[in-house]
């Protein structure tokens, strides 16, 4: 009877963990599908339909993660969330927010720490500077689509002064935030992480980079501004350069999308 | 059943399945995921402008005084919208600072920077999808039209090659070749791209045939900057004389930019340190070849053929005489050239033929490679020299179109083709430019010297001298005249002939006489060789003793018919060589005393011997 009890416990143990690591596939294959449903173009599909699945498969994922044992699927889980979360724009801040603490915390605690689970663990520092990022770019957006609509009826149109504390902050939120994806990046010196997750974030440092480039270089289409008045927003600027390029080289925002690697 | 068997068989199978599920759980952990993906922000040339011009070290080139700050919108921050080509010039700018930026980063030299930026640039702007602005246009024409001569010679690109150097000057100076109407590809725009294809075309290829010039890179740049722009820029707004602009330039600009960067190439130190600089004259000179040649249409006076003449001749001058090119106040360089060339072309448009046209141009140029050799010494210190230059054609021409004009047809006649009537006319001014002050104060010395020796050459219908013959004595008669002036050829008060025209009139009419006489079946020897050089003789003789000439006029002809009865008289004895000994021992004294010296046996024994005459 005894030994009966125990093969079933057996058992049940095993299967639970074959459906968590069926689970965890079956979540990175919903994100997948949604990827390729949704895709990188966000203008031509329904974006808050896309939102809001990314967003149901982030807090999917947050609960397998919290209810898995095992530290490193419990970690995968999060990476998923974070990921889904990321995508799901500013439905999923609390979301990314949330699996991007419990994540961090448990690459602390893994035995060799990130090293563990190299790339789980950047991924999972990085969701969140970019998925800020991404909702930087998101505002500068709203304020190129505003000055490009004050083009249509003056081609000399400017965005009034009063967008100027908007842009100047915007600004420096990338900055900040690619000086936080930089210091990942310069974690990445374990022998087990691959060559193509380091240029992954690379590319990921460049495209915020040139965010910030394109918030520099819309101040100066703001009401008032001349380069005497944006002085300061220059050498920050060129402070900026010279840290992205120390690292990547010089970096030419009108072809570096094209030479982005494609993520995996 | 045995049931051990079934719990060994069961544990088997959890073995087995703890291993697969662990496998399966460490696959579904590490295998290839999405990731998150920033996308990159539109990032347009303005974008990359600012990022690059705005910077601190090089916000000079856009600030006052800046190499670029014409392209620069102060107010908007940005390129200047009404400044055709200025987001191309700018963009230009950022591609070279941040690709030698690149280069610096990488350890690359400069230079390699460079042509990353260029690579950079013409695949944009060779496969843009949009339009292509004026700069890129122009790019791509530099670039088509170095590949076509790269393929050929290619040692004409690379480090310090002269097709290199060519290149980049007209590249360094690209944005000044924008026309305004640029942005909207209009007629100045096109008329610039095609100016600039030929002009680089025929660069390379006057470089291509001086592979071991040092040409300096500078004068390339002031050559292409004096050049074309001022060339686009003149294009007229009416569309007829656009067409004639274009076809001038078409038909000029090439070999006038190949002759241009051939003197660049065969003169470098004359383009070295001049307190003048040449390079304005020759931009000034070729602006007004093609402005002369449209005003008064291509063809019509002269082809391309007699403007490239005159164009070629005046760089000679240029190179060797730049100081007559250096520009005042009151007349500054381009009115020089234009009137060089307008005095030229006014004073051969009444010439008669055949120098009213390319023959004409050609004696301008020989008297401009007279004035480039020379110095401007025979010219009218009083009057500008580019008209004198023009004059003294002029007063050559006048000359043989006095003697030798036909009443009724207005051409010229006479016994030489029109090769050696300009041949001979060019003699004449080739001499007249040796000679200090020829044309000061309205002289018409020349006009009579070649007036003169064309009227002798005009009876000459037999042909008794060959054309060859008749120009070493009119070089004789010019060479003599203008050495001695106001003797041979100066009209006296009632005289209807010049002394030496009279003299020589006189020659030519004996040995008419003698041909009509049986000439040479008889044993005449007075044509051909004696004939020439029994003018010559007398020439030289009547030169220094132009008064006997004058007050003995038929004593010449005395004496040479005397001669030629000696020698028909004793054909056995006496030839040719022994007319001429004895003419040049007697022919002074004749001319001295008035009459002819005893042609005795024992004295013409004596002068063939060796003597002379007692």
């Amino acid at each position: 009877m005894m030994r009966r009890r125990r093969l079933f416990c057996l058992l049940a143990a095993l299967v639970i963990g074959a459906c968590t690591a069926h689970r965890l596939n079956d979540l990175d294959a919903q994100l997948t599908d949604l990827d390729r449903q949704c895709g990188a173009d966000e203008q031509r599909r329904d974006v808050d339909s896309c939102r809001q699945r990314y967003e149901a498969l982030a807090e999917q994922a947050l609960a397998d993660a919290r209810g898995a044992s095992d530290p490193l699927t419990r970690l995968a889980f999060d990476r998923v969330s974070a990921t889904a979360a990321f995508h799901a724009g500013p439905l999923g801040a609390k979301t990314v927010s949330e699996s991007t603490n419990e994540g961090t915390q448990l690459c602390k605690e893994l035995p060799q720490q990130d090293a563990s689970a190299p790339r789980d663990c950047a991924l999972i520092r990085l969701a969140y500077p970019l998925a800020v990022s991404a909702d930087l770019a998101r505002s500068l957006t709203v304020l190129l689509t505003k000055l490009d609509a004050l083009r249509q009826t003056n081609p000399a149109a400017q965005l009034p002064a009063s967008d100027l504390p908007a842009v100047l902050s915007l600004y420096d939120w990338f900055q900040t935030e690619f000086d936080k994806v930089s210091w990942v990046r310069s974690k990445l010196t374990d022998p087990g992480v691959s060559e193509q997750l380091k240029a992954y974030v690379d590319d990921q440092r460049r495209a915020i980079y040139c965010w910030a480039l394109k918030a520099y270089s819309l101040a100066f289409d703001v009401e008032g501004t001349t380069p005497a008045s944006l002085s300061a927003l220059t050498t920050r600027k060129t402070a900026l350069r010279s840290r992205a390029e120390d690292s990547l080289g010089a970096i030419d925002c009108q072809t570096a999308p094209a030479l982005a690697v494609l993520p995996k | 059943v045995d049931p051990t068997l079934i719990i060994f068989g069961i544990r088997a199978l959890v073995r087995l399945w703890r291993g697969g599920a662990q496998a399966y759980a460490q696959y579904a952990r590490d295998k290839a995921v999405l990731l998150p993906r920033l996308t990159f922000p539109p990032f347009d040339d303005v974008d990359f402008i600012r990022a690059e011009l705005l910077d601190p070290q090089q916000v000079w080139r856009i600030s006052a005084n800046g190499p670029l700050v014409e392209f620069w919108s102060t107010t908007l921050s940005r390129p200047d919208p009404n400044v055709p080509g200025s987001a191309e010039a700018l963009y230009l700018a950022a591609l070279q600072i941040f690709s030698e930026r690149a280069a610096r980063e990488s350890g690359l030299l400069p230079e390699r920077g460079r042509e990353v930026a260029g690579e950079k640039l013409i695949a944009q702007w060779a496969a843009g999808t949009g339009p292509v602005g004026p700069v890129g246009r122009f790019a791509l024409t530099l670039t088509d039209v170095a590949a076509e001569f790269v393929g050929a010679n290619p040692s004409l690109l690379g480090v310090d090659a002269n097709g290199e150097k060519l290149i980049g000057a007209v590249a360094t100076n690209l944005t000044q070749m924008i026309p305004d109407d640029a942005a909207d590809f209009g007629p100045k725009s096109q008329f610039a791209e095609r100016v600039l294809g030929i002009f680089l075309r025929a660069g390379l290829d006057a470089l291509a045939r001086h592979p071991d010039a040092l040409v300096n890179d500078q004068h390339l740049q002031q050559l292409m900057q004096n050049t074309l722009p001022p060339i686009v820029q003149a294009l007229p707004a009416d569309l007829a004389e656009q067409s004639a602009w274009r076809d001038v330039a078409e038909a000029l600009l090439g070999p006038a930019a190949n002759a241009a960067v051939e003197t660049i190439a065969a003169n470098p130190r004359a383009f070295l340190g001049r307190e003048f600089d040449p390079n304005n004259a020759v931009g000034a000179l070729t602006q007004a070849m093609l402005t002369q040649a449209s005003t008064m249409g291509l063809r019509e006076r002269f082809s391309e053929a007699g403007a490239l003449v005159l164009y070629r001749a005046a760089l000679g001058v240029i190179v060797d005489r730049p100081e007559l090119f250096a520009g005042q106040a009151d007349r500054p360089t381009a009115q020089i050239a234009r009137d060089l060339l307008a005095t030229t072309a006014a004073s051969l448009r009444d010439a008669p033929a055949p120098f009213d046209g390319d023959l004409g141009a050609d004696l301008v140029a020989a008297a401009l490679d007279s004035l480039r050799r020379e110095g401007p010494r025979f010219l009218d210190a009083a009057a500008p020299w580019e008209r004198g230059v023009a004059a003294l054609a002029a007063q050559v021409i006048d000359g043989l179109a006095s003697a030798l004009r036909d009443p009724q047809t207005q051409r010229l006649r006479s016994p030489l083709s029109q090769p050696q009537l300009v041949e001979l006319a060019r003699s004449f001014v080739v001499q007249a430019a040796q000679t200090p002050g020829i044309l000061a104060g309205n002289r018409s010395e020349l006009t009579a010297l070649v007036a003169g020796v064309a009227q002798v050459i005009a009876r000459d219908q037999a042909g008794l001298l060959s054309p060859t013959d008749w120009l070493d004595v009119a070089a004789v008669a010019a060479q003599e005249s203008l050495a001695n002036p106001q003797r041979l050829f100066a009209l006296a008060a009632g005289a209807t002939a010049a002394p030496a025209t009279a003299l020589l009139r006189d020659l030519l009419a004996l040995a008419a006489a003698e041909t009509g006489a049986g000439g040479r079946d008889a044993g005449g020897v007075f044509f051909g060789a004696t004939l020439r050089e029994a003018m010559i003789v007398t020439l030289r003789a009547a030169a220094g003793n132009a008064a006997g000439a004058a007050a003995h006029p038929d004593v010449v002809k005395t004496l040479a018919q005397q001669l030629c009865d000696l020698v028909r008289a004793q054909p056995g004895r006496m030839g040719s060589k022994e007319w001429l000994c004895i003419f040049r021992s007697a022919v002074g004294q004749a001319l001295d005393q008035g009459t002819v010296p005893e042609l005795s046996d024992a004295h013409v024994a004596q002068i063939l011997a060796g003597g002379h005459l007692g």
